[in-house]
């Protein structure tokens, strides 16, 4: 395992913030650590970047225990929410900052920098004060200056989050094509779902400090192993069994047919929303949510009778494991 | 990086943190403790014999002292609410002219006031002799309140202009928009938003005009203070003991005036009268607050008042300065100015040459004192951050004679020579300063401090390379906050100075006492100036910093 995290504990005057949090990743994977705001995601990040002292547990990195290391001389090195760039610097004296200390000459330093603007694509740009670029070039920017020291692991704190919806869609592809490009492991804190399930090769869910679960992002969009998962993740119709189980069935894997169908219900509400148009449908024993493709062709009305199939449908969770 | 190269940054990183330490414990705590410990020894034991001769002896002075500020206060404070009330939500030129007035008291030397009372009130008074022919006997209490009064409500106008900016504009613009008229929000949102700044500054006021002896002393006439009483027994007659004494008596209120900014700020509230002028110059009023109302002309009246003393104060000041009677004839002179010159040159070059040693020693100090305290962090640096706060809990007097009492003998024997007088504005000035620092590290600082380590930089890097080029701005408004302190301040360093080499504001002071009012007016408007221009040329830095950004 390259990256191994053992019972990792943070506390913040008695308040858990980490709670006995073990974890492992293979090189060159992306692993998205995901949760609502407060889960412990950011200190878990903080604590393998080495800003954070962790009260208790391991954490190694290719084999090297970097537990009780100080940040400088971790094997990380971290893309910060808010970039964190020196804002008396130009673009590419903040990118080769970090190489004076491994011993690059400047002149070394510099063709390094630039083959790493290169890649972001910010070459032109080199010799602007940072703050004149927009959030996307900054971030580009603080990409680059992680990335130009070869980290065995590179941090990013939500660093998508500052940017608007279309240019955070952008950057991810981005940061993504890079990784594959360079083949770095990279650990991304996130709370938007979409964004981890679209980046990740691993996703860790985290809920009040603790991991609720590690897996692929399909393990974690189609067997989520709590409630919790769940809930957090993509919506779902949550469907009692008879056998006291509960089953769940996502909103698109439901088939909308005005002739044929297992259960038969009434659209109560209706919802345009785009690329797919969201129906509310009350059957006998449930309200379903239901997300058809928004093709053009075929739409229903409300008020509407309906006749509904499940195309798959998920029995994973014993009634009483959940809540 | 190499193991070795790493020990040597980590020793050069604890040096300097010890430095800093000590010159904290020998240049603050130190003078702090020998002036209480003065004040309860005599003969060499421990007693309480001085404070009773205190109070048995000068119980009339007590009361003047009381009863003078505390009707300073009252006035004082009054006046300042109104102008700043006038200042935050009026628009156009007459605000424009406030404000530049304002900022020119911030740098206006002391007694200017008083000079300019003299000239016009005194017994051969413009006003009062030339205009009403009479002769008056206009020297107390009266005179002392006035300009005491006049003269803080500068600086409160200022402190309350900043905390009515800090309301987001949009609560009072709801209020009008709810319905209020301008006479209800201001007496039911804006004046409750301002009551801790208001009881800050009636403190403040309090403390100040206690510890004032410059004032009494020059139009005070037969009417005494303690804090006169303070001086004297240090200049005229050595009686440390009792100097010591009356200081931590005035450093009672002062710390009450500071605890409760301290509750009410939780250290956020900055001060600086530069930014705050600057950031009330660049921000024209919002166009949809229209204040109208009874309550409003009042305020109008008043701030206008105001500024028209202001005006009168500061033209009297310098055409006493190009001017001289003769034979009852008032003609134009350079004469005084000549004179300064002549006899006074030194000084001014002397003032000129301390404010560059306190404006960037100050400025190196105070960045290394915010370094370790907001950003490093460490587990005592909230008991470092307090004695730094200690020289802004004491007024002025008390530090100048705290400092003879330090640094009167051997090992450190400081008294006569001019690094006593600097190390003294410095370490006065350092909770301000280290304030500024704090508020430009503490937004991006410790992120940026963190990315930096996280790419391998030792902390001595970090200042060198990220924090102290980045915070160049904070650097120059504190250079120019220690310069203009340099320039125009009196309390602490009257003590300090020896006779061969007087300050400006010293000579300027002499100058009053002995009925010079010419030579003394010329000094003002020079002062003024040079504090002027070097704020002028700063700033004008400072702006071009940040347009580059």
């Amino acid at each position: 395992m390259f990256v191994k995290l053992e019972n990792v504990t943070k506390t913040f005057n008695e308040v858990v913030a980490v709670d006995q949090l073990s974890l492992e990743i293979n090189k060159g994977q992306i692993l998205c650590l995901l949760g609502p705001s407060g889960c412990g995601k950011t200190t878990t990040l903080k604590s393998i970047g080495g800003f954070l002292r962790i009260d208790g547990g391991r954490i190694i990195i290719d084999g090297e225990d970097i537990t009780n290391m100080p940040p400088e001389m971790r094997p990380t090195s971290t893309v910060f929410q808010s970039y964190a760039l020196f804002p008396h610097m130009t673009v590419l004296q903040n990118v080769i900052y970090g190489l004076k200390f491994k011993g690059y000459s400047r002149k070394e330093a510099i063709k390094k920098g630039e083959e790493y603007l290169e890649i972001v694509g910010l070459l032109p740009y080199r010799n602007r004060n940072v703050q004149q670029l927009s959030g996307g070039q900054q971030q580009r920017v603080a990409l680059a200056r992680a990335l130009v020291v070869t980290p065995k692991v590179l941090l990013l704190d939500e660093p998508l989050s500052n940017l608007d919806a279309k240019l955070r869609v952008k950057m991810r592809e981005e940061i993504k094509d890079i990784q594959s490009k360079l083949g770095i492991t990279m650990i991304f804190v996130t709370h938007d779902q979409e964004e981890a399930l679209h980046i990740a090769d691993v996703i860790a869910v985290m809920n009040e400090g603790k991991l609720e679960q590690l897996g692929t992002p399909r393990e974690i969009y189609c067997n989520p192993k709590s409630k919790f998962v769940l809930d957090f993740i993509g919506n779902s119709n949550v469907i009692e069994e008879n056998s006291g189980a509960i089953s769940f069935v996502r909103p698109e894997e439901i088939i909308m047919d005005r002739h044929e169908g297992n259960i038969c219900g009434k659209i109560v509400k209706k919802t345009f929303s785009g690329p797919y148009i969201s129906y509310v449908v009350q059957t006998d024993n449930n309200i379903l949510n239901v997300q058809a493709q928004n093709t053009g062709n075929e739409e229903f009305e409300m008020g509407e009778y309906v006749y509904l199939t499940f195309k798959e449908r998920h029995i994973h969770l014993k009634k009483h494991s959940s809540v | 990086m190499s193991k070795s190269k790493n020990m040597v940054y980590k020793a050069i990183d604890y040096f300097i943190f010890i430095v800093l330490v000590m010159l904290l414990l020998i240049f603050i705590l130190r003078p702090i403790y020998a002036i209480i410990r003065t004040s309860f020894i005599l003969d060499g034991k421990f007693t309480l014999d001085i404070y009773r001769n205190l109070f048995r002896d000068n119980i009339r002075l007590i009361k003047n002292s009381l009863f003078v500020a505390t009707l300073t206060t009252i006035i004082s404070v009054i006046i300042s609410i109104n102008v700043a009330i006038y200042v935050s939500l009026s628009k156009g030129r007459i605000r424009k002219i406030l404000i530049l007035l304002l900022m020119l008291t911030m740098i206006s030397p002391p007694f200017l006031s008083s000079l300019a009372y003299i000239k016009l009130f005194g017994r051969r008074g413009f006003i009062t002799h030339d205009i009403l022919g009479l002769t008056l006997n206009t020297y107390g209490w009266q005179g002392i309140v006035s300009m005491q009064s006049l003269s803080s409500s500068s600086m409160n106008a200022f402190i309350l202009t900043g905390i009515i900016n800090r309301i987001d504009k949009d609560i009072i613009k709801s209020s009008l928009d709810l319905g209020a008229n301008t006479s209800y929000t201001i007496r039911k949102i804006i004046l409750p938003m301002m009551k801790p700044g208001i009881l800050n500054v009636a403190l403040l006021t309090f403390v100040r005009s206690l510890s004032d002896f410059g004032t009494p002393m020059t139009i005070g006439g037969a009417f005494n203070v303690l804090a006169t009483q303070a001086y004297l027994n240090v200049i005229a007659y050595s009686k440390m003991e009792l100097a010591a004494a009356i200081c931590v008596l005035i450093l009672i209120p002062a710390a009450i005036a500071f605890t409760q900014y301290r509750i009410f700020s939780r250290k956020n509230v900055l001060y600086t009268q530069n930014t705050i002028a600057n950031e009330m110059l660049d921000e024209d009023q919002d166009e949809s607050i229209k204040p109208k109302g009874p309550l409003w002309r009042f305020i109008q009246i008043f701030a206008s008042l105001f500024l028209f003393t202001m005006i009168i104060q500061y033209l009297t000041i310098f055409l006493t300065s190009i001017t001289q009677y003769s034979y009852g004839k008032m003609y134009f002179t350079i004469e005084h100015f000549v004179h300064l010159r002549k006899y006074l040159g030194d000084s001014f070059i002397r003032s000129i040459t301390y404010g560059f040693i306190t404006g960037i020693c100050g400025g190196i100090l105070s960045f290394f004192t915010s370094y370790y305290v907001e950003i490093r962090k460490f587990r005592a640096s909230r008991l470092l951050d307090f004695v730094v706060t200690l020289p802004s809990i004491v007024p002025g007097v008390f530090m100048g004679i705290a400092y003879i009492l330090a640094f009167n003998n051997k090992p450190l024997e400081l008294t006569g020579t001019s690094a006593i007088v600097i190390l003294n504005i410095m370490f006065r000035q350092l909770p301000s300063n280290t304030r500024v620092y704090n508020a430009n590290l503490s937004q991006i600082g410790t992120q940026v401090a963190d990315a930096g380590k996280d790419l391998g930089a030792p902390s001595i890097y970090i200042v060198k390379d990220i924090l102290f080029p980045m915070s160049k701005t904070a650097f120059m408004t504190n250079f120019v906050n220690n310069f203009k302190n340099t320039m125009t301040t009196v309390g602490a360093i009257i003590f300090l100075v020896y006779p061969g080499k007087k300050l400006a504001t010293l000579e300027m002071f002499s100058a009053i006492r002995e009925g010079k009012y010419g030579v003394g007016a010329a000094a003002s408007v020079t002062i003024i100036l040079i504090t002027l221009t070097i704020n002028i040329l700063m700033s004008r830095l400072i702006m071009r910093w940040k347009n580059v950004r």
